[in-house]
């Protein structure tokens, strides 16, 4: 009888290929050049999902075809050096389970010699460590993630570690928006070495905290100082802190987030700025302010609308109730203004109200119609304020500019009754006395004529006399008129030829100069544009008053030259630098005059020198003066006793 | 020596002045008739009357009550039945704004009230010589003031 080997091992100590094949790690030995399975332990089996008849037996890339590509050359090496080859997490495609799987091994291939030496086989011990390494691959994967998510988050993170906040790791966001600091600044170095202003600071003291009991700490729009590679920042910012736990619970590190909430705080501060100074300037200017519902007819207002209307602040105005103390000559104003609203979209009026109390007032609104999306109309928003002051303002202005304006009618029209009477002295003067003296001449004449033999000769010398200062007179009023015409002439302007108006008015004084034994000499005097009958009239004052006023011992010279010449700031006579002047000069040899008499002798009436010495109404020259003012130039007299007489005018061209 | 017996006709207000005008207008070497008239209404009446025999020429004083001498030129050279009379314009005053509106009127001369009786005779010989030779249709401007320059 054959005793049962197996049954025989198993009960008692079981063989060395039992304890193999149960191994609970894949054991399987190859033999010969093509590697033809020997043996395959149930781990190995299960390992490649193949039954011990498919394989054992067989070459093994015959029933493993797909491993080749990935161990063949191993194989062969340890089969030909006999050097084992240790694989560790060993990737292999392994077609099992009925699809193709990527398999990771830790295993040994152990070259198998014979007695002799020589290497018939291999031994392959396997572990499979697929889970393992996925399970690290996932972890790799999961860490790469946090440590985007991480670096890449909006929000500031750092962490610290160790209870003196050595800088282990801190985002994008964190460098670049808090810090300003490159990374190889910060990292593996502390905290309050980095940034040394936080220790005059609260976050040392809230870490510590944190770091030692462990408690979250979270705080908004915390001020902070950090001092950037650029300059010292402030910062509002929204943090945590947050204790990071080792295994066993001990606490090793904080984890920081941050958000900078700067731009908002501030501009929230800034939005409060705004709001407290119109708030101030509404109240401080009593300015209402209103809202209408067009669709309700309901308004709503501020307590200074109640107020301006004459009530207690907290009362409510309702539509009605304004409506009531508008003053009613005012309404349809307002309800004009309505209309116009509606159809620009700017509501705008100034009425008059009675207050609460019955006292009148203004009031001005501004609104503004608000549309909704289709532009129709559904409500106003405004203000409103009390204008009764200024009103009154206005109307005493307004009372007082009237009150002027008749003050300046009145001083008008008594200046045109003014004007109007000296109008009708100078038609006196010319027509009404010369009338009368022109009778006395033509009379006096006549007795010359014919009855002067029957008169004694003191008769005769008186006669003469009537005659001479009828004749005087005469003059006078001819000048007088002249001057008064002066004043009010029609201004010609014409370019005229200023030689040929000398030529002239010499030719008519022909004999005085001639009788005078003067000389008249001149330049070219151009053509200004003038006035030519008052020039002709100012030449022969001029001339005239030259030949008045010559000396006995020598023949007067009348020299009279004509210039265009440019302005001089330090002239009066022609202050404008920017205009040409032209400029006139009649100068003599006569007898002169003493210099402080250069202004008095253009006045009406001013004569320097008896009339026995000089006859002369002393109106001409007032008369040149006129003349020169007329066409907007100046005049100015120079001269000293016995030394001549000048005479400048300058016109503006 | 001359053929016509000149029909003139002076409107002025003051007396004396009419009175010296007629001694002068004696002693010129014309022969006329001399009308007066003493303001510008009893002129145009008389002028606008049926049946007036038409005079040679007018002398016109300007400034007369009711109606001046030159509201009466206006009115002369405005009527087609006066317009070819000959109007001297005569007054005290020689106002050159007042010489050029009664020359664009189309008076024939200004006669200046002289200060002299010789003067006031030549004058007179002169407007009448003018009258007589026909040349008083527009005159050259400054010749228009018969015994002064303007």
């Amino acid at each position: 009888m054959i005793p049962d080997p197996v049954s025989a091992t198993h009960s008692r100590t079981p063989d060395f290929a039992e304890v193999v094949r149960q191994a609970p790690i894949g054991i399987t030995i190859f033999r010969g050049p093509d590697f033809v399975v020997e043996m395959a332990n149930d781990t190995y089996l299960a390992i490649v999902d193949r039954r011990e008849d498919q394989f054992v037996g067989r070459p093994l890339f015959e029933v493993l075809p797909e491993v080749k590509d990935f161990v063949e050359k191993l194989l062969t090496d340890v089969y030909r050096t006999g050097s084992p080859y240790y694989g560790f997490e060993f990737p292999v495609t392994l077609r099992r389970h009925g699809r193709e799987d990527l398999t990771y091994f830790n295993f040994v291939y152990q070259a198998l010699r014979e007695s002799d030496g020589t290497i018939s086989g291999i031994i392959v011990i396997a572990n499979e460590v697929t889970e393992t390494v996925r399970g690290k691959q996932l972890l790799t994967e999961s860490e790469k993630q946090f440590r985007s998510v991480f670096m890449q988050s909006p929000i500031a993170m750092t962490i610290f570690r160790g209870p003196e906040y050595v800088i282990e790791m801190a985002n994008n966001v964190l460098y670049e928006k808090i810090w300003r600091r490159q990374p190889d600044e910060v990292l593996g170095k502390k905290l309050l070495d980095v940034f040394p202003e936080l220790k005059e600071q609260k976050f040392p003291e809230l870490l510590r905290e944190v770091y030692t009991t462990g408690r979250v700490h979270q705080e908004k729009e915390a001020v902070a100082y950090v001092q950037g590679s650029d300059e010292m920042k402030k910062f509002y910012l929204d943090f945590e802190y947050a204790p990071l736990r080792e295994v066993d619970g001990t606490i090793s590190g904080i984890m920081c987030t941050v958000i900078d909430v700067t731009d908002r705080v501030e501009t929230r501060a800034k939005v409060e700025q705004a709001e407290q100074r119109l708030r101030l300037a509404v109240e401080a200017t009593r300015l209402a302010t209103w809202d209408l519902d067009l669709t309700t007819d309901v308004i709503s207002h501020s307590p200074q609308m109640a107020m301006i209307f004459g009530h207690a602040p907290e009362v409510t105005m309702t539509h009605q109730r304004m409506v009531e103390q508008v003053h009613p000559d005012d309404i349809p104003l307002r309800n004009a203004a309505f209309v116009t609203a509606m159809e620009t979209g700017y509501y705008y009026y100034e009425i008059r109200i009675h207050k609460a109390n019955g006292s009148p007032g203004w009031i001005r609104t501004h609104g503004k119609v608000v549309y909704d999306k289709d532009r129709k109309p559904v409500a106003m928003i405004g203000t409103l304020r009390d204008v009764t002051e200024e009103k009154a303002f206005q109307q005493e202005l307004e009372r007082q500019v009237r009150e002027r304006t008749a003050q300046i009618e009145q001083k008008n029209k008594e200046l045109e009754q003014m004007n109007a009477e000296l109008k009708s002295f100078a038609y006196v003067s010319s027509h009404d006395l010369q009338e009368p003296l022109r009778k006395i001449e033509i009379f006096t004449n006549l007795i010359a004529e014919t009855e002067t033999g029957r008169l004694t000769d003191t008769g005769r010398k008186y006669f003469s006399k009537i005659q001479s200062a009828s004749r005087q007179m005469q003059r006078l009023i001819e000048d007088l008129l002249q001057y008064a015409r002066t004043n009010t002439s029609e201004k010609s302007f014409e370019e005229t030829d200023m030689n040929a108006l000398l030529q002239s008015v010499t030719a008519e004084l022909q004999e005085s100069i001639q009788s005078a034994r003067a000389t008249i000499e001149s330049s070219d005097l151009g053509t200004p544009r003038i006035v030519a009958y008052q020039f002709r009239q100012l030449f022969t004052n001029l001339i005239s008053n030259s030949l008045k006023f010559s000396r006995i011992t020598i023949d007067p010279v009348i020299s009279i030259r004509a210039e265009q010449i440019a302005g001089d700031m330090s002239d009066s006579h022609r202050p404008d630098p920017q205009r040409q002047y032209y400029h006139l000069s009649i100068s003599d040899n006569g007898i002169g005059f003493d210099p402080q008499y250069s202004e008095r002798i253009f006045e009406v009436f001013q004569r320097l020198h008896s009339k026995s010495d000089y006859k002369g109404t002393g109106i001409g020259l007032a008369i040149v003066k006129k003349i020169v003012e007329n066409h907007g130039g100046k005049i100015r007299a120079t001269g000293s006793p016995g030394a001549g007489a000048r005479f400048d005018i300058y016109l503006p061209l | 020596m001359n053929e016509k017996v000149l029909q003139l006709l002076l409107a002025d207000d003051d007396e004396t002045d009419r009175e010296l005008f007629e001694e002068a207008l004696k002693a010129v070497p014309h022969d006329a008739i001399l009308y007066k008239t003493t303001n510008g209404e009893q002129l145009m009446d008389y002028l606008l009357q049926d049946g007036m025999s038409i005079p040679d020429a007018l002398f016109l004083d300007i400034n007369m009550p009711r109606k001046n001498g030159i509201e009466c030129l206006a009115e002369i050279k405005d009527d087609a039945t006066l317009r070819h009379i000959p109007v001297f314009i005569v007054s005290t005053s020689l106002d050159p704004d007042v010489v050029k509106r009664v020359y664009e009127y189309g008076a024939c001369g200004y006669v200046r009230k002289p200060g002299s009786f010789k003067t006031l005779i030549a004058t007179i010989g002169h407007a009448c010589d003018l009258v007589v030779s026909g040349a008083c249709d527009k005159p050259p401007f400054e010749q228009f003031v018969l015994n002064e320059k303007i």
